[in-house]
């Protein structure tokens, strides 16, 4: 395998607890993402998968920069990036990007989609203006949208087409890594696979590697290489998505995958399905032992005493259980 | 005879660059204890029909045809008519629970009023009733929960007060508006679930309005297929899959990223949507449909027409040879091996 371009270890994020109205003190701190490690390697696509409030969204914020880490540390092509500020982060931003899932909110709307899509190049000062305007243009080609709509603005264009500018404006900074936050989760079916596509393409043609954050399982079967599956800030289960698709080893992976809806009627009917009892528990007061046991299928007793830590086999394939499904 | 007939719907708005046609003559009917399911993109007309059906659309639109439910005709009924049958003949759960429930009233509260305002019970009659609709949507604890407030619950919980809230009255005709679509997976399961269980139990017709075929396949008898304001195919759950006729129909299912193996590019829909103000002559997919003929971009556009042996009708100039076969390339995996 190739070179591993970012990797994050043991990395921690936490958010404050507030009580009170005028003297707010701190009461506890939750922790959202709980000493995760990942790898992403050069030309690949890392899927993060979870449900709401897993720690996958603050996970990739955490990832570019945007949020402060309480512990671990993120490596960039070689170099610890964790604590960097100034020019150096700086730097990792623009070869670090992000997608975000709702391209209305992610576009200020009352400015030109040209000067939102060049606006990376004005803070990162590369070229000259007449320059940074072709720039733009070819960015808009290259991911399908007309150049000369330029000039118009974030309200005239459709769900698919806002995506695309936001795409334009992940690439326009030419990054070797873009984290694309539920990037398609907005969308309608067949713009959804317009857009699949166009990530592909990129990939392939700029030689781009992937974080993709979501939680439409079949969505991210298709675009990634590798999986890692998150409950409660931790990371349950990860591998090839062959291993973790086909031969899920964690019951929460298992339960995840049955519970999707299968569009064939037959199939549907016919299928095993786990449906989960409950919610996921407050991650305040996060349960004990596994995180997953009051809601676990094939809990035992001492898996409310036993935090079960996650094991990588050799062949990449992972998974944090103390009594795993079989192969 | 359906419960509810719903014929050559046209729902129109006015607005400042002129009148908008969001549903153009559609027919439908469901029976007592079915579930029908209606698919299409955003825009395509599907909330706008149910909103019409429930009467419940802003004075800046039209309604003209006919919506039979049982021996009321929906259309022209005067509002204060309509409001007894909301809530008690028709009920409709939307998609997001938190914008449709009160935050600061308590759960309860708001049971037990939509329970007052329909039948002539006792405040203590009410409150039971509101506790028995709790459990019946699987909440645990009920009585407690009654005095709860929205904020409190998880969005898998806030829909299943939806649900009961609107199964209060026995209503006889269910509107569910993309009722999983702002869940996750694994509650979003929970959810499909307890519609499955509750419709044999409480032989309500339910219209399901969803842009998920996989929500479809789950959960629903008959689907319709709409397209930019008009039903372009309809069929039982199980013909629709196994033989899909119209090409707007086969662009959906060839998109889902479930279906196409990995390294096959993913089959896409060219384009996007017409614009309802000024929508295309003929049949309105064929801009985007890969097999359009002339015939396709002349008016009148293609009528629903009965597919032979199926039961499904189809609005498509293509001649049925061709249907079948192309389609049979975008049937379920298990009937095209």
């Amino acid at each position: 395998m190739s070179e591993p371009i970012l990797t994050a270890t043991g990395l921690t994020i936490g958010f404050p607890v507030k009580r009170g109205i005028i003297f707010q003190r701190e009461v506890a701190r939750v922790q959202a993402v709980d000493g995760v490690d990942l790898t992403l390697h050069q030309g690949e696509t890392l899927a993060i998968v979870g449900e709401s409030g897993c720690g996958k969204t603050t996970l990739a914020r955490g990832l570019v920069r945007l949020r402060d880490i309480d512990a671990g540390s993120i490596t960039f092509m070689g170099e610890d990036i964790t604590r960097q500020r100034g020019r150096p982060l700086s730097d990792f931003r623009r070869q670090v990007t992000m997608i975000f899932q709702d391209p209305i909110a992610s576009l200020d709307p009352r400015m030109r989609i040209g000067q939102s899509m060049q606006e990376p190049l004005d803070i990162h000062s590369i070229g000259m203006p007449a320059e940074r305007k072709r720039k733009v243009q070819e960015a808009m080609e290259r991911v399908g949208l007309n150049p000369e709509h330029y000039n118009r603005f974030p309200h005239e264009f459709s769900g698919g087409q806002r995506q695309r500018i936001g795409i334009a404006r992940a690439i326009i900074l030419e990054p070797r890594v873009i984290v694309c936050d539920e990037p398609v989760s907005a969308l309608d079916v067949s713009v959804q696979a317009q857009i699949v596509n166009l990530l592909e393409d990129l990939q392939r043609d700029l030689g781009l590697s992937y974080i993709v954050i979501a939680h439409d399982l079949d969505v991210v079967r298709r675009l990634a290489d590798r999986v890692q599956v998150m409950y409660l800030g931790r990371v349950v289960e990860q591998g090839e998505g062959e291993q973790v698709y086909n031969h899920p080893r964690h019951p929460y992976s298992k339960a995840l995958l049955s519970a999707r809806p299968i569009a064939d009627p037959k199939l549907a009917r016919s299928r095993e399905r786990i449906v989960l009892q409950g919610d996921v528990p407050s991650p305040i007061k996060p349960p004990s032992g596994c995180r997953f046991h009051p809601r676990c299928p094939v809990a035992q007793a001492s898996c409310s005493a036993h935090d079960p830590r996650l094991e990588v086999a050799a062949d990449g394939h992972g998974w944090a259980c103390a009594y795993p499904l079989a192969p | 005879m359906a419960l509810l007939t719903v014929k050559n719907l046209r729902t129109t708005f006015r607005t400042d660059d002129g009148p908008v046609c969001a549903v153009d003559g559609v027919s439908l009917s469901v029976d007592a204890g079915q579930v029908l399911g209606i698919v299409g993109e955003s825009g395509c007309g599907k909330s706008a029909m149910s909103l019409s059906i429930m009467g419940l659309l802003p004075t800046s639109a039209t309604v003209e045809g006919s919506i039979q439910l049982g021996e009321h005709q929906l259309v022209g009924m005067p509002n204060s008519e309509l409001r007894t049958l909301r809530g008690s003949e028709v009920a409709m759960i939307f998609q997001d629970p938190m914008t449709s429930l009160n935050p600061v009233m308590t759960i309860g509260w708001q049971l037990e009023e939509a329970v007052r305002l329909h039948q002539k019970v006792s405040r203590r009659e009410a409150r039971a009733l509101a506790v028995a609709g709790l459990a019946a949507v699987a909440i645990p604890s009920p009585e407690e929960r009654l005095k709860t407030y929205p904020h409190e619950l998880s969005g898998g919980m806030r829909q299943r007060v939806m649900i009961a809230m609107a199964l209060l009255n026995r209503p006889r005709l269910l509107i569910a508006d993309e009722p999983t679509t702002a869940l996750d997976v694994t509650t979003q399961a929970q959810i499909l679930e307890l519609m499955r269980d509750l419709r044999s139990e409480v032989d309500a017709a339910i219209v399901l309005i969803t842009h998920d075929l996989g929500v479809v396949a789950e959960v629903c008898d008959e689907v319709a297929v709409m397209y930019a304001g008009r039903i372009v195919e309809r069929a039982s759950v199980d013909e629709l899959f196994a033989r899909p006729q119209h090409p707007y129909t086969w662009g959906l299912l060839a998109s889902l990223p479930g279906r196409n193996r990995a390294g096959e590019r993913l089959h896409q829909i060219v384009g996007s949507p017409p614009s309802l103000m000024n929508p295309p002559a003929g049949c309105r997919f064929a801009p985007r449909c890969a097999m359009a003929m002339d015939v396709c971009r002349a008016d009148p556009a293609p009528a629903l027409t009965e597919v032979a042996a199926s039961g499904a009708v189809v609005a498509c100039h293509l001649d049925a040879a061709t249907r079948a076969r192309e389609g049979a390339r975008f049937a379920s995996s298990e009937d095209s091996a």
